[in-house]
């Protein structure tokens, strides 16, 4: 007998949120719904307002408003990073993941995936700080997949990424958008040619 | 708290600060063993260990107290850092989890401090024991490098707090100005300038003469002002946007 699997609807619901830097910087009165079952695209400008709405989500920014989501686990990457030099990719991503709940089994199975995907193997024992930009941005999203989240929030995840590394992450993500909530900032919409992607038009901290 | 403590220890244990960390510590050995006198002969201390010890200990004492200051500050910058920062946006994703992510932060500093006296009393103990005639009294010890940790740990959260407020790495040269001014303050004395007497109430004071340790006034004042910077460090780094 077929067993029907449901899967869970993993959302995020923003209502009146308003983040204001300035009398035209930040986001205002945003009312937004996202859902898990495709990729969330957010576009717009540089200074639109796109990184601040999903500090907002992030919780890494105050706001007035409310974002309603369960506690899931969520993997965010950000886009301006610093990134601890001196750990080892292989430390710092066991760090991220130990502290997000992982155990060291699935951290080891997890990782190997991982790092396989972005053919970051023979980098897993160097130092951060001797890779490349290309190279860390692969890591700076590596930390944000490495606990398998339900929420995936990336924020210009293609920067500085080679062309074969763009199509292992979108396709990846692709897969992971049917079960996952992904929420993706970036300038290259085209790059995400998937039927099921919603797009979300950022202009002066407003939808359009 | 427990992974965060990791995440903290291994962020501030690179090999650079290792390196830096160890250099420490053997200046430390190296100033002990150079406060000792040994080059006189043990049979010219023994001759009389109680005048030795009382000057061995205000010379080590005074170069225990700057070594663990200077390393307690630097330690608290390099916790404080952009790059130690940063990693608020990788593993926190509530309040509850920043919280912990700076306790974290908090500990690893005042444990890595604590550790730092730890192995200078030891030395201390070891070397006067096994090297001179002087009679050591553990109390006297134990009582000036409680002074030392409180005053490190009172410099750590006054580089925590000013971080959290100015967020910018030239504001360490302010608690190291304070210290080095503090250290220039002759005391005990009869008059202390305004700024002295500000500095002195302010900043964990004491002395050792004559085999005590002569403090400004009681650890429970300072504590007031430890409290209050510390409670408005927490509250800042848990509540300010993350840039």
């Amino acid at each position: 007998m077929n067993k029907a699997i449901k899967l869970e609807n993993i959302n995020i619901t923003i209502n009146n949120l308003t983040k204001a830097y300035s009398k035209d910087k930040g986001v205002f009165d945003l009312n937004l719904s996202l859902n898990s079952g495709g990729i969330n695209l957010l576009i717009g400008k540089n200074g639109s307002g796109k990184s601040t709405l999903l500090k907002c989500i992030m919780k890494l920014i105050s706001y007035s408003g409310n974002i309603e989501k369960k506690r899931w686990r969520i993997g965010y990457a950000p886009e301006y990073y610093i990134m601890p030099d001196f750990f080892t990719v292989e430390e710092f991503l066991y760090n991220i993941g130990r502290i997000k709940g992982l155990g060291k089994a699935a951290y080891h199975d997890h990782s190997i995936y991982l790092l396989k995907m972005f053919n970051l193997e023979s980098y897993r024992h160097k130092q951060i700080r001797s890779l490349s930009n290309g190279m860390k941005q692969k890591v700076n999203l590596l930390q944000a997949l490495i606990h398998d989240p339900k929420i995936i929030i990336l924020d210009e995840p293609l920067i500085a990424l080679d062309s074969e590394s763009q199509k292992n992450l979108l396709s990846y993500l692709h897969e992971l958008a049917k079960t996952r909530l992904v929420i993706i900032s970036t300038h290259s919409p085209e790059k995400f040619r998937y039927k099921s992607r919603n797009i979300i038009e950022i202009v002066n901290g407003r939808i359009q | 708290m427990m992974n965060y403590l990791k995440l903290q220890f291994n962020y501030l244990f690179s090999s650079i600060f290792i390196i830096c960390y160890a250099i420490v510590l053997i200046v430390i050995v190296l100033g002990l063993v150079f406060t000792l006198n040994l080059e006189m002969g043990y049979q010219v201390l023994d001759l009389y260990p109680e005048e030795y010890l009382k000057t061995f200990l205000v010379e080590s004492g005074l170069l225990v107290e700057v070594m663990v200051s200077i390393t307690a500050i630097f330690i608290a910058t390099v916790l404080s850092s952009k790059t130690n920062q940063v990693l608020v946006f990788f593993t926190t994703e509530n309040r509850r989890q920043r919280a912990n992510f700076f306790l974290s932060r908090y500990l690893a500093a005042f444990l890595s401090t604590i550790l730092s006296i730890a192995f200078a009393f030891i030395s201390t103990v070891i070397l006067v024991n096994w090297f001179t005639p002087f009679p050591l009294r553990l109390a006297i010890l134990i009582n000036l490098f409680a002074w030392i940790i409180y005053q490190a740990i009172f410099l750590q959260v006054m580089v925590f707090f000013l971080f959290a407020i100015f967020n910018h790495f030239l504001i360490l040269t302010v608690p190291i100005v304070i210290f080095w001014y503090k250290k220039t303050i002759l005391f005990p004395s009869d008059y202390f300038s305004d700024l002295e007497t500000v500095i002195l109430s302010f900043v964990p004071s004491f002395t050792l003469i004559n085999d005590n340790v002569i403090i400004y006034q009681e650890g429970v004042i300072y504590l007031i002002g430890l409290t209050v910077m510390f409670m408005i460090t927490v509250l800042v780094n848990i509540y300010a946007d993350c840039k």
